[in-house]
C-alpha cells in the first residue's frame, strides 16, 4: 500500500493506535512491528513474506554465529552475502541476465532458451528487495567489522529489517543505528510526534501534489514522443524533479513516520540540485545508497587511496554497480557510467569554485544540467528510446511556442519546485517551525493541498527497484 | 510535562479539526468541477461488476455510453436497459458474450449494438479499455465501490481547471452509475473537433475485415439463445459520418446489409436536429433525443 493511500490511512491508524501499549515493553513492541509490517508487506503479495523472512532469519543466525565463532566469522558472513546477492540476483536479475544470454548466443547461432526455463515465481519482482537486502547486509558486514552490535533476539532483528517505514523503498538504514533505538522504551514526547507529522505532510505534498502533477507532462511526452526540442527540455526538467520528489517524499514520509514511533532516520536528501561538483551531488543525492556503496564497495576496494588509476577503477566500478542496482537493463548501466564519467570532472569544478572563487550558482547550472541528462537513461526504457531523446534535445527542432508550454499545469509545478529546492519556500515557511499552533497550521494547509491539488496517482518510481 | 510539551499537546488536539474544518471550507469555495474523476471511478468499476438483470444492453464504444440513455428507453418502453459501452471497445465476440450475460433470463433479451467503423479497427479490437477494467483485483473494486462513495466532493484539482473556469471553458460529464450512460457537453462545442483526429487515426488503420466477419457470423449465436439484436448507427455530424465512410470504402453500409439479409433489425433513425459537441458525441440533450426515438422504436417492432 503507498504511504498517500487511503489503506495505509487505515493501517496507521490501526499501527499507531495501538503502539502506546505495544511500546510498553522490547518485546511487545518489536512483535507489533514485525507482525504489522508484514501485513504492509503482505499487502502487495503475501507470497513474498517467506522470503523477506527467511532471508532476514538467515542473516539473523549468520549475525549470531559471526559474534560467536570469530574463527568462522568470515566463513558466515559470506554466507550471509551470497544469500542476499543470489536472492537479489535471481528476482532482479535472472529474467534480464537469461535474455541477454539467449541474444549473445543467437548471435552466435546457437539457440538457447534460458529465459524461458526460469520458474515463473522469478518473474515478480519482490517488492523492496534491493532496499532490504541491503540493510540486511550492513547488520552482517558490520557485525564483521565489530563496528556493530547483534540484534538481542530474533524478533529486535526482524523489527529492524522489516520496520515498515523503510522496507519498500528505503532510506537504507544501518543496524548499528537503528537497532539501539528499537530498544528504547521510553514514550515518544508530543514535541516528536508533531515534528513527525510536520515530515509527514510535507513527504505526502512533494509526492501527492509535485510529483504526480508533474508525472503526467513526463508520461504524456514519452508517450507520445514529439520531436519538439523545447518540449523535451521541458519533459527533462519536470522528470528531474518528479523522481527527485517522489523519493524525497516517500523518505520524507518514511522519517515522519518512524519519527512517531520514536525513531530518528538520517535525511536522505539534501537539496541535491544545489550541488556544485558531482561529487557533492552524490552527497546530497539518495544518502543513504550512496554512502552504503562509499563504505562496502568504493572503500573496500581501496577509495581514493591506491593511486590515480586505481581511484578510477574503484569510482567507476562502485558507479556502475550503483547503476545497475537500480534496475536489470543496460540504461540503468549506463546511468552510472555517466555519472562515473562525471566525478572526473570534478577536479576543475573544485578548482572554479575554491580557486577562483567562482559563485556557487554559476556551477550549479552546468552540473545540474549534466546531472539532467543522466536522467534521460533512467527515465527511458531502452537505450534506443535515450539516445533517441538525446538526439530531440538537441535537435533544434521547434514545432511548440515557448508560451504554449509556459501555460502548462507542468509549468507551474516546476516554478513551484524550483522555488522550494532553492530554499525560498523554507525561508518563508521558518515561522511555522516556533510555535507548535503553527505546526498544526502548516501541517493542516500541506494535508489541505495534498487533498485538492493532488495529481492522479503514480506510484513510487523506486518501488520498482 | 515541560512547557513545550503542553504545547504540543494542545496543539496536537487541535489538528484533526482544523484539518477537517480546512478541508471543508476549500470544497465549499471551490467551484464544482464538471467531470469528477471519482465518480468516473466509481462508475467504470461498477459497470464490470453488473449482475445479469436487464432487459435491454447496450454495448459499443464511446458514441454508445454517451448516446443512449437507458432511463430515458425504459421511460418510453418500460425495459429495464443498462448501457455497457466503453470507450474505444471492438466489437469482438467477447464483448458481446460480455453483454448478453447481463441479459435477465426472463425479460425481453434485447442486444442493441452501436456499430462504427471504428469498432473494426486493430487497436480498438484489444478492448483495452474493457479489460483495463475487468482486470482490476479485488483490494482495487472494494476501494472504488465502497471507499470512493464517500470521497466524492474532494476531487482534486488541475491548475488548467482553475485557468479554464475564467475562461468558461468546460467538458462536463454526469456519470450514471445505475445505467451506464454519461451525459456528456462541452462548452464552447466544437462539432469539428474530433475530425483530424480520427483522419489521423484511418490513415494509420484500417477496419480488419476478419473481425467484420466474426462479428456478423457471432449474431445468429445471439438470436439462438433468444436475443433480439439491433443495430444501429450512433448519430455522428454529417462531416464524420463523410470522413468515415469514404475512409472505410462504405463499411458501414457493407455491414448493414449483411445483416439485413441475415434477417436483423439496423434502423436507420432521424438524425438531421441532433447537436454533437465535438463532432463524434452527442451532447446530453441530443442522447436524450434519440434515446427516445430508439425507445419508440424498440416499442413499435416487438
Amino acid at each position: 500500500m503507498l504511504f498517500n493511500s487511503i489503506p495505509f490511512l487505515a493501517f496507521a491508524l490501526l499501527f499507531f493506535g495501538f503502539w502506546s501499549y505495544a511500546a510498553k515493553s522490547n518485546v511487545s513492541k518489536w512483535a507489533w512491528i514485525t507482525a504489522m509490517s508484514f501485513l504492509f508487506y503482505g499487502w502487495w503479495d503475501w507470497r513474498f513474506i517467506f522470503l523477506l523472512a527467511g532471508t532476514g532469519s538467515i542473516d539473523y543466525w549468520c549475525g549470531k554465529l559471526i559474534v560467536r565463532r570469530p574463527s568462522s566469522a568470515k566463513f558466515w558472513l559470506m554466507v550471509s552475502v551470497l544469500t542476499n546477492l543470489a536472492s537479489l540476483g535471481l528476482f532482479k536479475y535472472g529474467y534480464w541476465l537469461a535474455t541477454e544470454l539467449d541474444k549473445l548466443t543467437s548471435l552466435a547461432g546457437i539457440t538457447t532458451q534460458l529465459a524461458s526455463s526460469l520458474p515463473e515465481f522469478t518473474l515478480i519482482l519482490p517488492v523492496g528487495i534491493s532496499f532490504y537486502t541491503f540493510n540486511s547486509l550492513s547488520y552482517t558486514i558490520d557485525l564483521y567489522r565489530r563496528k556493530a552490535q547483534p540484534a538481542r533476539n530474533w524478533l529486535h532483528f526482524m523489527s529492524f529489517i522489516s520496520f515498515f517505514p523503510h522496507l519498500v523503498a528505503g532510506p537504507i538504514i544501518r543496524a548499528k543505528e537503528v537497532l539501539g533505538q528499537l530498544e528504547k522504551t521510553n514514550p515518544v514526547s508530543r514535541v516528536k510526534v508533531l515534528n513527525g507529522l510536520q515530515i509527514i505532510a510535507w513527504g505526502l505534498f512533494q509526492k501527492a501534489v509535485l510529483a504526480d502533477n508533474l508525472a503526467v507532462f513526463v508520461n504524456n511526452t514519452y508517450g507520445h514522443m514529439p520531436e519538439d526540442m523545447l518540449t523535451w527540455w521541458m519533459c527533462m526538467l519536470a522528470f528531474s524533479f518528479q523522481i527527485y520528489f517522489d523519493f524525497a517524499g516517500y523518505s520524507t514520509m518514511a522519517r515522519g513516520l518512524a519519527k512517531l514511533c520514536g525513531i530518528h532516520f538520517r535525511l536522505n536528501f539534501n537539496k541535491p540540485y544545489r550541488a556544485a561538483t558531482f561529487g557533492e551531488f552524490w552527497k546530497r543525492w539518495h544518502i543513504s545508497l550512496s554512502s552504503f556503496f562509499r563504505d562496502y564497495v568504493y572503500i573496500p576496494l581501496g577509495g581514493n587511496r591506491l593511486g590515480k588509476f586505481r581511484t578510477l577503477y574503484n569510482r567507476w566500478i562502485t558507479m556502475l554497480l550503483s547503476g545497475l542496482w537500480h534496475g536489470a537493463n543496460l540504461t540503468f548501466l549506463c546511468w552510472g557510467a555517466v555519472h562515473a564519467l562525471l566525478l572526473s570532472f570534478d577536479k576543475p569544478l573544485f578548482f572554479l569554485r575554491n580557486r577562483l572563487q567562482l559563485p556557487a550558482v554559476l556551477l550549479r547550472i552546468p552540473v545540474f544540467i549534466m546531472v539532467l541528462l543522466a536522467w534521460v537513461f533512467f527515465r527511458s526504457e531502452s537505450l534506443a528510446q535515450a539516445f533517441e531523446v538525446l538526439g530531440f534535445l538537441f535537435g533544434k527542432r521547434m514545432s511548440v511556442s515557448p508560451s504554449e508550454l509556459l501555460q502548462s499545469n507542468a509549468a507551474v509545478w516546476l516554478a513551484v519546485s524550483l522555488l522550494i529546492e532553492n530554499g525560498w519556500v523554507e525561508r518563508k515557511s521558518r515561522i511555522f517551525r516556533h510555535k507548535p499552533v503553527l505546526s498544526v497550521i502548516r501541517i493542516a494547509l500541506l494535508l489541505t493541498a495534498s487533498v485538492f491539488l493532488r495529481g492522479p496517482e503514480q506510484d513510487f518510481i523506486y518501488f520498482q527497484f | 510535562m515541560d512547557k513545550r510539551n503542553k504545547q504540543a499537546r494542545s496543539a496536537l488536539l487541535l489538528l484533526a479539526p482544523l484539518t477537517a474544518l480546512l478541508l471543508l471550507a476549500v470544497k465549499l469555495l471551490l467551484p464544482a468541477l464538471p467531470s469528477s474523476t471519482i465518480e468516473k471511478d466509481i462508475f467504470w468499476s461498477g459497470k464490470t461488476t453488473q449482475k445479469p438483470v436487464f432487459d435491454i444492453v447496450y454495448t459499443g464504444d464511446s458514441r454508445v455510453y454517451r448516446g443512449i440513455d437507458p432511463r430515458t428507453i425504459e421511460g418510453v418502453t418500460g425495459l429495464k436497459g443498462f448501457n455497457y459501452g466503453f470507450s474505444s471497445a471492438g466489437l469482438t465476440p467477447r464483448l458481446l458474450d460480455r453483454a448478453a450475460d447481463l441479459l435477465a433470463d426472463k425479460g425481453a433479451r434485447i442486444l442493441v449494438l452501436g456499430v462504427s467503423v471504428n469498432s473494426f479497427l486493430p487497436s480498438s479490437l484489444s478492448n483495452e479499455h474493457l479489460y483495463t477494467w475487468l482486470n482490476k483485483d479485488r483490494k482495487d473494486r472494494f476501494m472504488k465501490q465502497n471507499i470512493y462513495p464517500l470521497l466524492k466532493g474532494f476531487d482534486a484539482y488541475a491548475v488548467s481547471d482553475f485557468y479554464k473556469f475564467y475562461k468558461g471553458e468546460e467538458y462536463r460529464e454526469k456519470f450514471s452509475p445505475a445505467t451506464g450512460f454519461v451525459g456528456s457537453d462541452k462548452k464552447p462545442a466544437d462539432s469539428s473537433s474530433a475530425i483530424l483526429p480520427y483522419l489521423e487515426q484511418f490513415q494509420e488503420e484500417t477496419a480488419e475485415q476478419d473481425a467484420v466477419d466474426e462479428f456478423i457470423q457471432k449474431l445468429p449465436e445471439l438470436r439462438s439463445k433468444g436475443i433480439r439484436v439491433v443495430l444501429v448507427r450512433i448519430p455522428v455530424t454529417q462531416e464524420m459520418k463523410t470522413i468515415e465512410d469514404v475512409a472505410s470504402l462504405g463499411l458501414y453500409e457493407q455491414i448493414r446489409d449483411r445483416v439485413r439479409n441475415l434477417g436483423f433489425e439496423c434502423p436507420e433513425l432521424n438524425w438531421s436536429d441532433l447537436q454533437s459537441y465535438d463532432g463524434s458525441h452527442l451532447d446530453s440533450e441530443s442522447a436524450v433525443i434519440y434515446s427516445r426515438r430508439l425507445g419508440h422504436y424498440l416499442l413499435g417492432n416487438r
